[in-house]
C-alpha cells in the first residue's frame, strides 16, 4: 500500500496535501480512504492502553471525530499520520486513566522476560565440552519453499501473532507486516529505540518458534 | 542482537563476529533465516488477513463525516 513506504517522503507530503484538502472541502471518498489506511493501525495501538476491544473501538471513533473537527487546524507541521496518531494516544491515555489502566510504555517491555531465552534452551547442548552448542538446531532448509508459502502457514503466523502481548504484536505489525520503519514506529508509538527493539525481538523469536514447531510437525507427517 | 543485525544496527567489527560465526554455525544460520522467513511471511500478510474493522463502524464513521460537514 503507498503511503507506508519508507523512502519517498516528498511523495508522502504531496499525498498528505492532497488528502487534508480533499478532507477539508468535505470529500467522504477520502475520509474513507483514511479509515481503511489508519483503523486497523489505530485499533491496534488503542488497545495498548485500554482495557477491552470495544473501548478501542471507541477511543478510534472518537478520534475520527476529533480528525474531522480538527482538519481545519491541522498545519502540515507532521505528516498527517503522526497527527491522527498523536490524538489517537491522547485519548486511548486518558480514557486508560479514567479506566484507572495507566500503562505506560515501559510497563510493557517490563512484561518481557529478560531471561525468557529466544530458542528454547534445551535446544542446546547443558554441559561438558560441547555445552552452549546446538543440540536440536532448528532444520529449516529442509522445508519446501511451496509448503512455507501455502495459505495454511499464512493462517498460522496470523494466529502466532494473534497470541502475542498487545505491545509485541503491535510493534511485529507495524513493522513486518505493515512494513514500517524502526523510526515510524517509535514516533506512532511514542517508544524508545531499545524499547522497540526489545519488544520486536521478542514477537519475531516467538512468531519463529510457533512457525517453526508447525512446518516440523508437517514435515514428519509427509 | 539477531533483530538489531537485521536492522543494520550493530557496530561492523561485531557485525563481522556474527557473519564469522554464521559462516560456522548452520542451526544459529538457520534461525536467523527463519526469523528472516516470519518477516518474509509477515509483509505477504494483507489487510484482508488481518483486518479488524467492521463494515458497522466504517458506516458510522462515515455517516459522522457527513454530519460533520453539513453541519459545519
Amino acid at each position: 500500500m503507498s503511503g507506508y513506504g519508507t523512502g519517498a517522503k516528498a511523495d508522502v507530503e504531496h499525498g498528505d496535501h492532497v488528502l487534508v484538502e480533499a478532507l477539508r472541502a468535505g470529500d467522504e471518498d477520502a475520509f474513507a480512504s483514511l479509515i481503511d489506511r489508519y483503523y486497523d493501525t489505530m485499533l491496534r495501538v488503542a488497545r495498548m492502553y485500554v482495557a477491552t476491544r470495544e473501548a478501542a473501538e471507541d477511543v478510534v471513533q472518537e478520534t475520527f471525530v476529533g480528525v474531522i473537527q480538527g482538519i481545519d487546524r491541522f498545519e502540515a507541521r507532521s505528516s498527517l499520520r503522526t497527527w491522527v496518531f498523536r490524538i489517537l494516544t491522547n485519548i486511548a491515555k486518558n480514557r486508560g486513566e479514567r479506566e484507572g489502566r495507566t500503562r505506560p510504555f515501559s510497563s510493557f517491555v517490563a512484561e518481557v522476560d529478560p531471561d525468557e531465552p529466544s530458542v528454547d534452551p534445551d535446544r542446546f547442548i547443558a554441559s561438558g565440552r560441547w555445552a552452549g552448542y546446538w543440540a536440536a538446531p532448528p532444520v529449516g532448509h529442509d522445508v519446501p519453499e511451496a509448503r512455507v508459502l501455502a495459505a495454511e502457514t499464512g493462517g498460522r503466523l496470523v494466529r502466532a501473532i494473534e497470541a502475542l502481548p498487545s505491545a509485541q504484536r503491535s510493534v511485529i505489525t507495524l513493522r513486518d507486516v505493515k512494513g514500517m520503519s524502526a523510526a515510524e514506529v517509535c514516533e506512532l508509538l511514542g517508544v524508545s529505540e531499545a524499547n522497540q527493539r526489545v519488544l520486536l525481538h521478542r514477537a519475531r523469536s516467538k512468531t519463529r518458534a510457533a512457525l517453526e514447531r508447525y512446518l516440523d510437525e508437517r514435515v514428519e507427517v509427509s | 542482537m539477531v533483530t538489531d543485525y537485521l536492522d543494520g544496527a550493530i557496530a561492523s567489527d561485531l557485525r563481522a563476529r556474527v557473519d564469522a560465526h554464521l559462516a560456522l554455525c548452520p542451526g544459529c544460520a538457520s534461525v536467523l533465516e527463519q526469523i528472516r522467513r516470519v518477516v518474509q511471511l509477515a509483509r505477504r500478510l494483507t489487510d484482508h488477513d488481518i483486518g479488524t474493522l467492521p463494515t458497522g463502524n466504517r458506516d458510522r464513521l462515515l455517516a459522522a463525516f457527513r454530519a460533520a460537514r453539513q453541519g459545519g
